[in-house]
């Protein structure tokens, strides 16, 4: 009996487990869609419009200052986005290696990273030495 | 908002952007130009990103593992939950300890999406991979959700494509966009 009952613990920790991992991928979208209403209806004057740029949307008024630079830079750290590249292009186009990136300048832990890849000198070497690891380790591309 | 080009034979990003500003977007090898008015501004190092973009994975089908298999990091564990296939990747073990585990979930060999973990388990970032369409035999993801944590609170970024276009012929100089100055 006691061996069923740690049995079924088990069984019980396994399946909570389990579903933590599941609920890793779960995200609330429209707390996102909600989030992001404005910039949606920016998309569709400028759709309207496709000469317009985002100084033309400040001087009429439609938009504040303050989206602009949240559109240009929405995962931006410290005011800047990461080495002067346009945050989106981190992870969602520049794959795993970008990541990395945005994985060091996020963590908290990280500062010194951190800064060194703000640091023009230093950037690069810091960048060597992960992109060395995780792509020239593994027998090139 | 723009438009992405890449051909996988030049291993060029290239993005012309509309908005908010008028600019173009190249990296190439070890350097990412930003161009304004047919002149380079600004070119900064960075990691030859090409092979690892989104557009190099998904035209050789190999978006499912977000192009882990071709790096250093080692499956830990693959766990099949319901549909889903969670595959948890770490650092190998001499490796820097530069972030945590990683854990991606595949549905009928599509990548869903990725939890980035700190090194205390924490989750850091998370990114979704919505909407994909057959385009010339290959699934492309339309919407990427990208959902990033910092100081405990969630920051969104929604990237949508549209019009994605495989072996366009129309545009064929651009794929191969000379950078001024580097003729």
């Amino acid at each position: 009996m006691r061996y069923l009952l740690l049995s079924m613990l088990s069984l019980l920790a396994l399946s909570t487990l389990k579903a933590n991992d599941r609920e890793l991928f779960n995200y609330n979208k429209a707390r996102i869609e909600n989030s992001l209403n404005d910039l949606n209806q920016i998309e569709k004057i400028v759709n309207d419009h496709p000469d317009m740029e985002a100084d033309d949307l400040v001087k009429s008024g439609i938009v504040e200052e303050s989206s602009i630079s949240f559109i240009n830079s929405p995962l931006s750290l410290n005011g800047e986005p990461p080495l002067g590249i346009p945050s989106f292009f981190w992870g969602c186009i520049f794959g795993v290696a970008g990541m990395i990136v945005v994985l060091i300048m996020t963590d908290k832990d990280k500062n010194e990273i951190k800064q060194a890849l703000y640091g023009c000198i230093t950037t690069y070497i810091a960048i060597a030495l992960i992109y060395t690891f995780i792509i020239l380790e593994s027998g090139g591309l | 908002m723009g438009k992405f080009y890449y051909d996988r034979n030049y291993k060029k990003l290239v993005y012309v952007n509309n908005f908010p500003k008028k600019e173009v977007w190249v990296s190439k090898d070890t350097s990412v130009y930003h161009i304004v008015n047919n002149k380079v501004i600004d070119r900064q190092s960075a990691p030859p990103v090409a092979e690892f973009s989104m557009f190099h994975l998904v035209l050789n089908s190999q978006l499912s593992n977000y192009g882990f298999k071709n790096t250093a990091m080692i499956i830990e564990k693959v766990e099949k939950q319901d549909n889903m296939v969670i595959t948890t990747w770490a650092l190998p073990p001499k490796a820097p300890k530069l972030f945590g585990k990683i854990k991606t979930s595949t549905t009928n060999n599509k990548l869903n999406g990725i939890v980035f973990l700190n090194m205390e388990g924490k989750v850091i970032k998370k990114q979704f991979f919505n909407d994909y369409r057959n385009i010339g035999g290959l699934e492309f993801p339309h919407e990427v959700v990208d959902i990033i944590y910092i100081n405990d609170k969630e920051n969104y970024q929604v990237t949508t494509y549209k019009n994605i276009q495989i072996d366009d012929l129309t545009e064929g100089n651009i794929y191969n966009y000379t950078i001024p100055g580097n003729k």
